[in-house]
């Protein structure tokens, strides 16, 4: 039980049919975190980080649909559970907070019912008593969650509609729900990207806080690679739905293996060397439902020879710890019978 | 750690949601009322509907006459302000020589009850149809909509002579032909709120803590267009109070010998030169009614649409 990692993601491919063809949203998909890790998922829009996350709570919109893999938490594939057991998992043991909080929280109930909520529901679903949680005793862990949460004066607070609050608050109570029932688990799909920039440090400090003394463990979905080195572990770099680089956040951050996730760090500003253009990578996002057969990103690749596109390119290892999708660490030989999902 | 099964007693689920709705609706009643007071006219339509109803419950307490036989010694009596009028019959009597407001006093059971039961049954079925085709979509949508855009094809007073031909007249026959067609508004204002609602993030922050596709129709998004069904309700009280009135005018509605507005003023159609009292007070009691329901219905719509609320 110990060694069993809290989750763990085996060849995840999540497609959906559209009128041009399968779309492989998710293609390949493996990682697995421990118990109070961040992981940092780190892409472009439309790479399929946010498909992750709804793969793991098994929300995704028919037509599509979890094609293959496995989805391991705590040891149980969650792809197992009944749809009954799947509706525990939610909002229990993993969470989720969303990009957008005032669209997320229902506007016709105030914060604290909404906090309330998830509460009762999961605590009724449990013992299936009401005398379990005494109205009282919900209400003060309530109070406690926004409190823990930096909602001031939560008292007050309580009966407030969400319009009522600025951004920041709304994504405090955004969390303050998500975090009430203790998730071992919290899915975070962009949570600061609708803030200003001091509210985003203040929400990263924040669920920085919950991770330390919960030891709840993160997936932090980004487009922003700097945001995601300061905060995350681990980080793994999605292109065109499959993981193409994969390490320690400071490997990644510091030797970039893969030429997108150097690409990613070129168009990043930054103040202290300013003399350094922004070197946007050229050209666009593949069409994700006509994918070269070969490497994805071959074509804005200033790396890239004709074998990139032969075929499928597996994840190499080319340090300890360390993964990345590039035909570059193996001086472009290409073997047969290489797939996706494979590791070398 | 292990997720514990699901062990879900459904009494105690039911007792807790009704706990949940009690809660709810104390609460947003007395934030109603205290809303109420910024808006006169609504207020005085709200008061005038109550005295409706009291007067349409109390009706024996008010009036010691009954409404169904005459005096034929006191026929067409002039209304009490007339100079050959008395307080006896304040709004006077009628060919038959029946008390006109004891009449209209009784006939606001009829016009109350048909109006609340027509919306109310209107209200459910286009309440449950829509919340289910609007989440759900598909072909059931897709029948129920055709459905309803056939009735829509009707122009309403046509339908219901119709249905009414087709039926007979009667009070039950009356609460069908207009719930027949009165469902389609609710229908189509719940099931576009419903669609538009479904793509609304909370829904999604919904399915994520946990709930199910019933729940989240019931709970999460009902609450937001429940509003919405009550003014549009408020408003077709009315309309339907007209148009049993319309019915009963043409005959085609109560039976004569139950005292309608409608039919009151038909009665007094063919005395319009000689005793203009007997169409008219019942025409004013209608139009009071209804007035007074618009407005109430318009005040409501102020009231509960968070956007015109003033912080």
């Amino acid at each position: 039980m110990e060694n069993t990692p809290l989750l763990e993601l085996r060849n995840l491919t999540t497609i959906y049919p559209t009128r041009r063809g399968l779309v492989r949203a998710v293609d390949d998909v493996t990682f697995s975190m421990a118990r109070g890790q961040i992981l940092g998922l780190v892409g472009e829009s439309g790479c399929g980080k946010s498909t992750v996350l709804l793969s793991i709570l098994r929300l995704i919109r028919r037509p599509g649909h979890i094609a293959q893999g496995e989805i391991r938490f705590r040891g149980r594939d969650l792809r197992d559970l009944s749809s009954n057991a799947m509706r525990t998992i939610r909002g229990k043991e993993i969470s989720m907070i969303f990009q957008d909080p005032l669209s997320t929280l229902n506007p016709a109930f105030t914060v604290g019912e909404q906090i309330h909520e998830s509460l009762r529901l999961h605590r009724v679903m449990d013992g299936g008593r009401l005398s379990v949680s005494p109205r009282a005793r919900e209400k003060e862990r309530v109070i406690q969650v926004m409190t823990e949460v930096g909602i001031p004066s939560p008292v007050d607070r309580y009966t407030a509609y969400p319009h009522q609050f600025s951004g920041g608050m709304q994504q405090r109570a955004l969390i303050a729900i998500a975090l009430v029932c203790e998730p071992a688990l919290l899915l975070a799909d962009e949570p600061t990207t609708a803030l200003d920039v001091t509210i985003q440090a203040q929400i990263l400090d924040l669920m920085r806080r919950i991770n330390r003394d919960h030891g709840t463990a993160i997936i932090l979905v980004t487009h922003d690679l700097g945001l995601a080195a300061e905060f995350c572990d681990t980080i793994a770099v999605m292109y065109a739905g499959r993981i193409v680089e994969q390490g320690p956040v400071d490997d990644v951050v510091d030797h970039p293996q893969h030429p997108y996730t150097q690409g990613l760090l070129n168009c990043r500003p930054r103040i202290s060397h300013r003399e350094l253009r922004v070197q946007p990578i050229p050209g666009n996002v593949p069409d994700l439902a006509d994918l070269p057969p070969g490497c994805a990103f071959a074509p804005r690749c200033p790396h890239h020879r004709a074998v990139c596109g032969g075929g499928p390119i597996p994840l190499i290892e080319t340090s300890p710890g360390n993964i990345s999708r590039c035909l570059l660490h193996v001086d472009y030989r290409r073997q047969e019978g290489w797939g996706w999902g494979d590791r070398v | 750690m292990e997720v514990s099964p699901q062990v879900e007693s459904p009494i105690a689920r039911q007792a807790y949601l009704w706990r949940i709705r009690l809660g709810l609706w104390r609460r947003n009643l007395a934030e109603f009322l205290a809303e109420l007071r910024n808006h006169p006219l609504a207020l005085l339509g709200g008061v005038i509907i109550i005295l409706y109803l009291l007067a349409a419950i109390l009706a024996p307490y008010i009036t010691s006459y009954d409404p169904t036989r005459g005096n034929l010694r006191v026929r067409l009596q002039p209304p009490a302000w007339h100079p050959e009028g008395s307080w006896e019959y304040p709004l006077g009597t009628d060919a038959q020589g029946r008390d006109i407001l004891t009449r209209i006093i009784y006939g606001a059971r009829v016009s109350l009850t048909v109006g609340i039961l027509a919306v109310g049954i209107s209200a459910t079925i286009g309440l449950v149809l829509g919340a289910i085709t609007g989440y759900y979509r598909g072909r059931l949508d897709w029948a129920v909509s055709r459905f309803a855009d056939l009735l829509l094809a009707f122009p309403y007073l046509i339908f219901a002579i119709g249905v009414m031909a087709f039926l007979g007249s009667g009070f039950t026959n009356l609460i069908l032909a207009l719930t027949f067609k009165g469902w389609v508004e609710f229908f189509r204002l719940v099931r576009g709120e419903m669609m538009s609602e479904k793509t609304q993030e909370y829904v999604e922050a919904a399915r994520v803590t946990g709930l199910g596709h019933v729940s989240i129709m019931g709970r999460e998004v009902l609450p937001n267009i429940i509003q919405s069904v009550f003014v549009l309700a408020t408003l077709r009280m009315g309309y339907m109070i007209i148009l049993e009135a319309s019915l009963s005018f043409l005959g085609l509605g109560i039976p004569p010998h139950i005292p309608a507005w409608g039919s009151m003023v038909a009665a007094g159609r063919d005395y319009l030169l000689v005793a203009w009292w007997v169409s008219t007070m019942a025409g004013i009691a209608i139009l009071i009614l209804v007035l007074a329901i618009n407005v109430f219905g318009e005040g409501l719509r102020d009231i509960l649409d968070p956007r015109l609320r003033v912080e």
